[in-house]
């Protein structure tokens, strides 16, 4: 799925949080936000997933689909086994349910033998797991990350991300963070959003190719120009 | 510690005994086990079946107020606008004693044949009923926006929310509500048994001990009986509350 967003503007009383924000999406796009915290981030997804209304400015999909929705807490039912936590939203969306489908997710994600384990038993890694999972599972055509791996502490994390890559293959994401290395590892095209009330300030082409090398020196010369620029137009 | 605390009672049962009518613990201790199983003469009947007679009430009386209050404060935590017409009333006729209902429930039910009967049964539920419905209701009411955000996002519809979310969030409450439903009901079910003829349950052979002559040792294994059978209760639905809930 592709999109556009066109002049998107939000306030919550008189906060105002989103300015006029215009970026695009494209098909298989792996599409990084970053921005500091605050500054209307999360709410630009909650109104992708159309459960928050903008004042004004629109969102224009090019084809009808599911979206899948990966949260910064993992929301996991705790009253339900990982297996059922998945399950519960191949339910809502209405899709066929399919037993051996949401086990094969499950496998994909890593957490196959803990279907049957509900969350509190579970790290925090393995939560989010089961929260990607549960996105997956709807088939979504549009895959929306808030900030999914920010509470995991940073070996867990990189470790995260790397399997993100493998296990989003090349569907279409749209994945929120205050993080330039997070970003610059996941992304092929990254927006930089200004403080609130967000705009869109700069967007910058990763050419590098995946699976990308931390340590090399074309990552560092990214993230140094990166780093000029959160800096330049991102903070106050 | 369950034994110092235990012989520590049994010692200031002892020193108060001594300055009081009341019998020493060894004398009810006695005629407790005695009257276990076997029928006491005035009566006719062991303190195990009076016992299980006011447990029976309790326990059907409470099965109606359960089967009333959980959905009904299932339904008014989730929908906001039945809480708010609901609620205050509620809150306005809870304060009342189940006991205060008798005269009333009296004039009721005189229609039916076994008037003191319903009325018993009548005093039990309304003993029963508030505690479980406020209790339900404060968990249906506070289910966490998060959940019901993420639910929205992957569009659930309400049935489905009511079942996977509302429903297992209340289950603390449900097991909670019930828990001091039935020892309301329960302590309802004595002091009705007590003001009323009913021929057999504990509140009635406490209160038949004490007409016909003070029989104290009697009276106050009735009162033993009363609070082991409480105990009990409450023991096995803590006990329930893990079965039900296993992902606590």
């Amino acid at each position: 799925m592709a999109l556009i967003v066109e002049g998107l503007k939000k306030s919550y009383g008189s906060l105002k949080v989103l300015d006029g924000v215009t970026f695009s999406v494209d098909e298989g796009e792996f599409l990084c936000i970053i921005g500091e915290s605050g500054c209307g981030k999360t709410t630009i997804l909650k109104i992708m997933a159309g459960i928050e209304k903008a004042d004004s400015g629109r969102i224009v999909f090019d084809s009808e689909g599911r979206i899948g929705f990966v949260f910064q807490d993992d929301r996991l039912l705790p009253w339900k086994t990982v297996y059922e936590n998945v399950m519960f939203a191949v339910k809502a969306t209405g899709l066929e349910v399919n037993t051996q489908a949401v086990r094969e997710i499950i496998d994909l994600v890593g957490l196959s033998g803990f279907e049957d384990y509900y969350p509190k038993q579970l790290s925090g890694g393995m939560r989010q797991r089961v929260g990607i999972a549960r996105a997956l599972a709807v088939q979504p055509d549009l895959l929306l990350m808030d900030e999914p791996f920010a509470s995991l502490d940073a070996r867990t994390r990189e470790r995260m991300q790397e399997e993100l890559l493998r296990i989003v293959g090349g569907k279409t994401v749209v994945f929120v963070t205050h993080s330039i290395d997070e970003a610059l590892f996941l992304a092929d095209r990254i927006v930089i959003f200004s403080p609130r009330p967000a705009r869109v300030v700069r967007t910058v082409e990763v050419g590098l190719p995946k699976p990308r090398d931390r340590a090399s020196q074309e990552f560092a010369e990214l993230r140094g120009e990166l780093y000029r620029s959160f800096d330049l137009y991102g903070r106050k | 510690m369950r034994l110092k605390s235990a012989a520590l009672f049994v010692f200031l049962w002892y020193v108060v005994a001594f300055f009081t009518e009341l019998p020493h613990p060894h004398e009810v201790a006695e005629k407790f086990f005695y009257l276990l199983f076997t029928p006491e003469p005035v009566l006719g009947k062991t303190l195990l079946e009076h016992a299980w007679a006011s447990l029976l009430r309790v326990i059907f009386a409470s099965l109606v107020a359960f089967s009333i209050a959980i959905p009904l404060a299932i339904l008014a935590g989730w929908n906001r606008s039945l809480g708010e017409i609901l609620m205050p009333a509620i809150e306005a006729i809870r304060p009342i004693p189940p006991l205060a209902w008798i005269p009333l429930a009296y004039i009721i039910f005189a229609p039916f044949p076994n008037t003191v009967q319903v009325s018993q049964i009548f005093i039990v539920f309304v003993g029963a009923f508030f505690p479980c419905l406020i209790s339900v209701f404060d968990y249906a009411r506070n289910v966490p926006g998060e959940f019901l955000e993420m639910a929205k996002v992957f569009r659930a519809s309400d049935s489905l929310i009511l079942k996977s979310i509302i429903v297992p969030h209340s289950l603390q409450g449900i097991m909670t509500g019930i828990r001091i439903g039935l020892g309301v009901g329960w302590m309802s079910i004595i002091a009705a048994e007590m003001i009323a003829t009913s021929g057999e349950g504990l509140g009635y052979f406490i209160m038949t001990m004490y007409q016909v002559g003070g029989r104290v040792a009697e009276i106050v294994a009735g009162m033993a009986m009363i609070g082991v059978v409480g105990y009990i209760m409450n023991w096995l639905l803590l006990k329930a509350e893990r079965l039900v809930m296993p992902w606590r």
